[in-house]
């Protein structure tokens, strides 16, 4: 078996958020195919694949649901293709392959993650947060092109805005009060505050909208999803207080949905560091690289700053019905987990 | 370990002494992204790649 089996193994099963409980028996039987010691489903169906027994933990995160929309799991040469091939059953696979081949010294537990609900509310991340699970160094698997290392990931805030007004006649709309309307103005002026083009500037995307009942009856309520996305330079509040400015100028009123708060670790922690050296030593050139989005990153550094995320896959198939993965890259991906998870223990041993 | 000169504000870069050639290192005081080399069997930084966006979550 090798890691392409492994992905095709992992993409023939549908596992959208909220089915993951699906791949159970592939997971099994790939915990008895690759060696490892362990496997555990906690209380949110995270599966944590195990080697080793040592203090120090070394955990390679990925995740296993996918957003829905099934893509059949074909591999033609030297491209596999299937829903999450890409984000993130690739990097998952790549994970659990080299996790079998790494060398584990003594001291050192080395956990596989395939977490749940990354693409919903990230529930499995937060339960692994919340269970007291401990990690000293942790590789995120998400697709970077294998030679890019993550080392930052924007904030997200999702509110709803809600509009109310006492409606009207379509055909004296000057005699009456439209919600859309006070809506649409509310959003253009939040639109034109979070109106950024690049990754270091706060952006927004009003997501869902609904209004009226009626074709001729200017409408009573009215409500739009908007979701702002922002870098570490800028904090959770003020994203806040800017839309209380502006619900508060149009009369309109908001409810938060999620809050992500974003994170950015530093070169000098471990996990960055032996990622770059592993992929040197793959003889790639290693990229920095900061994502717009926000990943499980986002909620694992608080169990340690020694975090990074890198994997197989390019992130502009993430989410389309183009998901495909070469294998190549999907072997070198699985060189780099193994370097770094072995540069991590010779660091540790280098430092004690 | 070696002390290395930052290329943009000059202080002393900390760089292991089994850093490979085309390391990328972040200086503590500016927090330049820096890439190391040898020059003549001496260790150098230069300021690395500007770091590249990427889409996705």
């Amino acid at each position: 078996m090798d890691v392409a089996d492994v992905l095709l193994e992992l993409l023939r099963v549908y596992s959208p958020s909220g089915s993951e409980s699906n791949l159970e028996p592939v997971m099994r039987r790939l915990r008895q195919e690759l060696g490892y010691d362990e496997l555990t489903i906690d209380s949110a169906g995270n599966y944590l694949f195990s080697r080793g027994s040592g203090d120090r933990v070394i955990l390679l995160a990925g995740h296993v649901d996918t957003i829905p929309g099934e893509i059949e799991a074909v591999r033609r040469g030297d491209v596999i293709r299937g829903r999450g091939a890409v984000d993130a059953k690739g990097p998952f696979a790549a994970m659990l392959f080299a996790g079998s081949k790494a060398r584990i010294g003594q001291g050192y537990k080395l956990v596989v993650g395939g977490l749940v609900d990354e693409e919903g509310e990230g529930s499995g991340a937060k339960e692994l947060l919340e269970s007291g699970f401990k990690a000293d160094h942790i590789v995120i698997g998400e697709p970077t092109g294998t030679t890019g290392v993550a080392i930052s990931y924007r904030g997200s805030l999702t509110f709803t805005i809600y509009a109310t007004a006492r409606g009207g006649h379509s055909s004296a709309p000057y005699m009456g009060e439209s919600a859309l309307e006070r809506l649409l103005d509310a959003i253009n002026t939040l639109r034109s505050i979070f109106n950024g083009r690049s990754y270091d500037e706060p952006t927004s995307a009003v997501t869902m909208i609904s209004a009226g009942d009626w074709p001729t009856k200017l409408p009573e309520r009215a409500e739009a999803v908007v979701n702002v996305r922002f870098p570490p330079s800028v904090e959770t509040r003020s994203v806040i207080e800017r839309i209380e400015t502006v619900c508060s100028l149009y009369n309109c009123s908001f409810s938060i949905r999620d809050v992500t708060e974003p994170f950015e670790t530093s070169l000098s922690q471990p996990v960055p560091r032996a990622l770059i050296r592993a992929i040197l030593k793959t003889g790639k050139r290693p990229r920095v690289v900061k994502k717009t989005g926000s990943s499980d990153m986002n909620v694992l550094w608080k169990l340690t700053r020694s975090i990074a995320a890198c994997g197989p896959g390019n992130s502009l198939l993430a989410h389309t019905n183009e998901e495909e993965v070469s294998v190549d890259d999907l072997r070198t991906a699985c060189s780099v987990y193994i370097g770094a998870v072995e540069e991590l223990q010779s660091m540790g041993r280098r430092a004690t | 370990m070696a002390s290395v000169s930052c290329p943009v504000c000059e202080a002393g870069v900390e760089v292991p002494d089994d850093a490979l050639e085309g390391e990328l290192f972040e200086c503590s005081s500016c927090g330049a992204h820096l890439e190391f080399y040898l020059e003549a069997g001496k260790p150098r930084l230069k300021l690395a790649e500007e770091v590249s966006e990427d889409w996705g979550e």
